[in-house]
């Protein structure tokens, strides 16, 4: 009989056991069915409904759907990982921090860098050893907000031993040279590490083109030339780059113009075309080069300008942006780009308007190609020829 | 023998504001009706070395210069901070005590470059009581419950790319009969837009003129009861209905692009010409009075009871609510650069400068004559740039790196 009993719990035993899995089961995948509805939230509001109601029964699961949230963040678009980014946060408030499992996913650097760097905040933000020996390591990291953290940290650390040991100093911002992606980074290390007597060509650090073909001013009265596509545009964009002849002249806002070259020295990249324009107002001008690359497929490209701006690389439309005198820095306008093997061209199309305040004279831009990470890619200009 | 103006004042004319929430609220920039006004005791004195009055401070997680709600004793303030301000907050603290409630982040989608004494959280964020409404200078929009569950959000600068200013966003959403309405104003793509406040989903848009403009609408109920919005320029005031966005009323005049209008029924207040009231009380809204003497600078005109006072940096003037006649104009000692609107209690009108500096003025009948009498200073570790919340017997003060509760200990 007591045998009989026993069989009787161990069946019953193993009955609940397998529907307990068999139940933790279907909700874990049902809860993954549930992300995959809340990554679907796309742009102007679609997907936002479905989105909600999906969000609600993930919260009914509980705590246990915080890691399968922050997995599923890899591959999510920008949008689907703020709606993650949250839903994860409202999980974790319902029961203590699984540090463990947390620690964990951190130092999987296979998984979304982004999900890392939201997972880095929960463990770090009240421990500041923690913090700091996280930091110490993570200035290469995968995740660039946390790569931007951990040199600012070796920056603050450099500077605080400047004085007293140079060479240390020296050998940390060597490190943030390295690794450091953000280009106000990058600008103060040089500066810094120029105060200490090393010197740092940062236009080439950043991969900044420095030597092109300009042609202008075109009119822009009103500001009508931002749309206007001038000769020089419908030319190049009609026969993919090839119909670029550097003694042509075309007609210009006052006068006919031809293609000159101009170079930049200035630290950031930057060409300056005041100078060369004679400070014209209310024009268009034209900048034009080839290059080759040193990697190829799916790249960056990067432009800077506090001027209206088009840029085009390798005749595909990268950017377009009417905004003048609102702040110009490096990187301020990015978007994928096609580079291939061989030649490829870029053109930038740089527009000035009519203001009169001494704040809104700048004429410039400054352009490069990166990766998705920000490491710039060396790229060779091939016209205009160097001298 | 002196009598302060405001309490009695403040009083009467801010029952109406009072009965939608708890009296204890501050649900958006400038508190529960706009007017920057409360009827609640606040200390004259706080700050300095000693942390005088100050209840607690928190570090927040991210930089702000948009003011703090109080929501149902949860103090809500947004912020920003990391690489370029691209890290985003909408951060709950208990009022009582300062304990972080919960926390929120998201990714900041489009532009988050500003001036460096602004920030991407720049706006003052919005609620209806329900939920919280947290825009960015980058245009991201967040909408968490009062308990910080995610409700939705949308990257309009990924929706409409070309928005966006590089000084700053800065206009604050407003929130009026389940309609969230953001003003987006800038060279680029540019527009206000109102969406659902339960989904998120676009209701209507409309093009606006391709030019900076950080003055924040303002969500109101006309005579009739409709719902409707403000919104302005430098060069148009058009008042919007809320549920279709339909032009009510248009005037041609050169609005601020910094500061907001005010509305206390049936008259609107805008900063356009120095001060200029329009009055909506009957179907052809007409100009009630200008004064160029009631000029702002950088902050709003703020009410309290028959008064409305405008801040020129350090000179504050007070004007008859009714007439727009200037009754007073006092120069304000220890305070220099103001963008913070000053709030109004029954202690006075306190106002603030971007490096924390605070003044006290109380607005006081002598005799027959009303005039300004200069209560006192204090100092906070600022900056300061954002707008106080007024709760309880309590000010929520947003400096560029904390929230701080300042209340009498009794």
């Amino acid at each position: 009989m007591l045998q009989l009993l026993r069989r009787a719990s161990l069946l019953f035993f193993c009955v609940a056991s397998a529907s307990f899995w068999v139940a933790q089961g279907a909700a874990a995948a049902e809860g993954v069915d549930e992300i995959s509805i809340v990554k679907g939230v796309g742009e102007s509001g679609v997907g936002h409904r479905a989105a909600q109601e999906a969000m609600l029964r993930i919260r009914k699961q509980g705590p246990s759907m915080l890691i399968p949230v922050l997995e599923s963040m890899r591959n999510a678009t920008p949008i689907s990982k703020n709606w993650l980014r949250m839903l994860a946060a409202d999980l974790s408030d319902d029961a203590p921090l699984p540090r463990d499992e947390l620690t964990l996913f951190f130092e999987d650097r296979q998984q979304d860098p982004d999900a890392r760097y939201l997972v880095y905040r929960w463990l770090t933000d009240s421990d500041e050893e923690l913090q700091a020996s996280v930091l110490e390591r993570s200035t290469d990291d995968p995740s660039l907000p946390l790569r931007f953290l951990a040199n600012r940290r070796l920056m603050e650390q450099a500077a605080a031993t400047a004085e007293v040991e140079k060479e240390t100093a020296i050998a940390l911002y060597q490190r943030v040279l390295k690794d450091a992606r953000n280009p106000d980074q990058l600008q103060r290390t040089v500066t810094a590490l120029a105060e200490l007597g090393q010197t740092v060509d940062l236009a080439k650090e950043l991969g900044m083109f420095q030597r092109w073909y300009l042609i202008g001013p075109f009119d822009s009265t009103a500001g009508a030339g931002f749309a206007t596509p001038y000769a020089p545009e419908q030319a190049l964009l009609e026969s993919q780059g090839a119909d670029f002849d550097p003694t042509r002249s075309e007609a210009g806002k006052s006068a006919d113009v031809t293609w000159q070259i101009a170079t930049t020295s200035d630290a950031l990249g930057s060409l300056d075309l005041n100078p060369i324009f004679a400070n014209e107002k209310e024009a268009v001008v034209y900048a034009f080069c080839r290059f080759t690359a040193q990697e190829v497929g799916e790249l960056e490209a990067r432009l800077g300008s506090t001027n209206g701006n088009k840029l085009w690389v390798n005749g595909q439309l990268i950017t377009a942006n009417e905004v003048y005198h609102t702040g110009g820095r490096v990187d301020q306008y990015m978007g994928s780009c096609a580079i291939n093997k061989g030649e490829n061209w870029v053109l930038v199309k740089i527009c000035q308007n009519d203001q009169t305040e001494a704040w809104a004279q700048e004429y410039q831009f400054q352009f490069r190609i990166t990766d998705s990470m920000g490491k710039p890619i060396a790229c060779t200009i091939t016209t205009p020829a160097e001298k | 023998m002196t009598k302060n103006l405001i309490p009695w004042a403040v009083i009467g004319t801010l029952i109406v504001a009072v009965t939608t929430h708890g009296a204890d609220n501050w649900l958006q920039f400038r508190g529960p009706d706009g007017r920057s006004g409360s009827t609640a005791r606040t200390p004259e004195k706080f700050g300095g070395e000693d942390a005088l009055n100050i209840a607690w401070q928190q570090k927040t997680a991210g930089r702000g210069v948009g003011g703090p709600l109080v929501i149902d004793g949860l103090v809500v303030v947004t912020g920003s901070g990391g690489e370029d301000e691209r890290d985003i907050y909408v951060e709950a603290f208990d009022a009582e005590n300062g304990v972080l409630a919960w926390r929120r982040t998201a990714h900041a989608l489009g532009r988050p470059f500003t001036h460096p004494t602004s920030a991407n959280a720049s706006p003052t964020p919005v609620s209806d009581g329900e939920r919280i409404f947290a825009l960015y200078s980058s245009c991201d929009l967040i909408c968490v419950d009062v308990q910080g569950g995610l409700q939705w959000y949308r990257a309009l600068a990924v929706d409409y790319p070309k928005t966006g200013n590089d000084v700053s966003m800065s206009s604050s959403p407003a929130v009026i009969d389940g309609v969230v309405l953001v003003q987006l104003e800038n060279q680029g793509d540019s527009y206000v837009l109102a969406l659902d406040a339960k989904t998120g989903e676009n209701l209507w848009r409309k093009d606006r003129p391709r030019r900076a403009n950080w003055a924040s609408p303002l969500a109101f109920r006309l005579p009739d009861g409709a719902a409707a919005f403000a919104i302005q320029n430098d060069e148009s005031l058009q008042v919007l209905r809320a549920r279709d966005g339909e032009v009510i009323s248009e005037f041609t005049v050169a609005a601020s692009t910094v500061s907001s209008s005010v509305y206390v029924s049936p008259r609107l207040y805008v900063p356009a010409g120095g001060l200029t009231a329009f009055d909506f009380s009957s179907e052809r809204p007409e100009i009630a009075f200008e004064n160029s003497r009631m000029q702002t600078r950088n902050a709003s005109h703020v009410v309290a009871g028959e008064r409305i006072y405008a801040c020129k940096g350090s000179v504050l003037v007070a004007a008859n609510l009714k007439d727009g006649e200037v009754v007073w104009q006092q120069r304000v000692p220890e305070i220099e650069s103001v963008w913070a609107t000053p709030v109004v209690t029954a202690t006075g009108i306190y106002v603030f400068d971007q490096n924390g500096n605070v003044t006290l003025v109380r607005d006081v009948v002598d005799g027959d004559q009303a005039k300004a009498e200069v209560i006192g200073s204090s100092k906070i570790e600022g900056p300061v740039l954002a707008s106080p919340a007024v709760s309880g017997n309590a000010l929520f003060i947003r400096t560029e790196n904390a929230i701080l509760k300042v209340a009498s200990p009794n």
